[in-house]
């Protein structure tokens, strides 16, 4: 996923506001690209498509549809959820949302809010990133710096010996390293394992 | 010949190998091959190699290649490896303590000693074995009858030694290029990052040649020598 942008989807009735918010926000120096929704089904219909960041909300477009809320929340999990508040909601309602924004708030304020949504989304991707070797492709990383045969490696993770072939090829493929010294001290230098290990 | 070293800077190297002298002038090749008595084909082929240039085995003529040449080549880039390119590299290693942890550094150490001296003993078994045994050929001597076939050269474990010596030196600049970090010694790691480059370059070329002349002229002077 390319992360030099940001996706933020508004569902917010009022032009004026929707205008406003996204005028403050493009004179940042964030790559912020707009979609706005005239309702949750819309948004919902849309949201496996796009991978939005941020979704503003206007809480009073989900009053009374806490429960399809929840369904969206659940399938975009990377998303972070900001309400936009006018009005007074309760906290139960309030509660689903990860940041509370008021159209009284001072711009900053605002801007800082938006700072710390993109800060939030953009580690999300960086541990992504970070993360080359999958679990299980980690537990044989180990096992083999540990000086266990494939058979053995195999046997302790109820594998088959060609799956363990596998990700031995994959760890060698993502990390370019084909010599057990050297993926021991990838091993090291990424803290899979210890010294005395 | 001096236009080509402007071209490629590298080919400098390989006039130090062969003991010629860099000033220059407008020689050709020809002439500096003469001058130097080196074999020119031989030569010629070195240069196309450090200009990346590959042929096949099969586009060459194996006749035309003069052995001692080529094994005087081989026998300074050793000398180029193990006096000059690996202490620079164990030296940028040693360096490194300044700035890192020791336990850190530890590993890399470790992992460079163990690689180098694999790389002695393999240039060692070439000079020990494979050369006298180029030689004891070319003198018309028998040498497999001679040493009980003790010292029988088997190329593709020969292959395999030289295999093992890239792949370690990949592995060595992957880890450095792509999963240690050496917290702020960035210019030391692209001090060693360019070395480890230049070697791996060098190491090419070197079983290049090895692979491409070496061994044919070996296996037709093993062929005569079989025939009587």
């Amino acid at each position: 996923m390319d992360k030099c942008h940001i996706n933020i989807a508004v569902l917010e009735p009022s032009t004026l506001l929707y205008e406003g918010l996204s005028t403050m926000l493009l004179k940042t120096h964030h790559h912020y690209y707009f979609y706005r929704f005239a309702d949750l089904e819309e948004l919902s219909s849309m949201c496996e498509g796009t991978n939005f960041d941020i979704i503003v909300v206007n809480p009073s477009m989900v009053q009374n549809k806490q429960k399809a809320f929840i369904r969206i929340k659940r399938k975009m999990p990377k998303v972070f959820w900001m309400a936009l508040l006018y009005s007074y909601y309760d906290n139960e309602l309030l509660n689903l949302f990860d940041t509370i924004l008021s159209v009284t708030d001072a711009p900053e304020n605002m801007l800082a809010c938006f700072e710390k949504a993109c800060i939030s989304c953009r580690c999300a991707v960086e541990q992504g990133k970070n993360k080359l070797l999958s679990d299980r492709e980690i537990e044989v990383l180990v096992a083999l710096t540990k000086g266990l045969t494939n058979k053995e490696i195999a046997d302790l993770m109820n594998i088959s010996v060609h799956t363990v072939m596998t990700h031995r090829k994959n760890i060698i493929e993502k990390t370019g390293l084909h010599s057990l010294p050297a993926l021991t001290m990838y091993a090291l230098s990424k803290k899979l394992i210890s010294f005395d290990s | 010949m001096a236009d080509l070293v402007i071209e490629n800077p590298s080919l400098l190297l390989l006039l130090e190998h062969f003991g010629m002298e860099t000033a220059l002038n407008d020689i050709s090749i020809g002439h500096l091959c003469k001058q130097y008595r080196v074999n020119t084909p031989v030569f010629l082929l070195l240069c196309n190699l450090y200009n990346g240039f590959f042929p096949q085995r099969k586009d060459l003529n194996p006749e035309q290649y003069s052995l001692p040449d080529l094994i005087k080549y081989l026998k300074s880039s050793h000398r180029f490896y193990t006096s000059e390119k690996y202490p620079q590299i164990q030296n940028y290693i040693i360096q490194l303590h300044r700035t890192q942890r020791p336990e850190d550094i530890k590993q890399l150490e470790n992992f460079f000693g163990e690689y180098f001296q694999e790389v002695l003993e393999h240039l060692a078994y070439e000079e020990e074995v494979v050369f006298p045994y180029c030689n004891q050929l070319l003198q018309g001597k028998k040498p497999g009858n001679n040493n009980e076939g003790q010292h029988a050269f088997c190329s593709t474990e020969y292959r395999d030694h030289h295999t093992d010596i890239e792949t370690k030196l990949v592995d060595l600049k992957n880890l450095l290029l792509k999963h240690l970090s050496l917290d702020g010694d960035f210019i030391l790691k692209r001090k060693m990052l360019n070395a480890l480059i230049e070697l791996e370059n060098d190491l090419y070329i070197h079983s290049q040649a090895e692979e491409l002349v070496l061994l044919p002229l070996l296996e037709r002077l093993e062929l005569k020598d079989r025939n009587g």
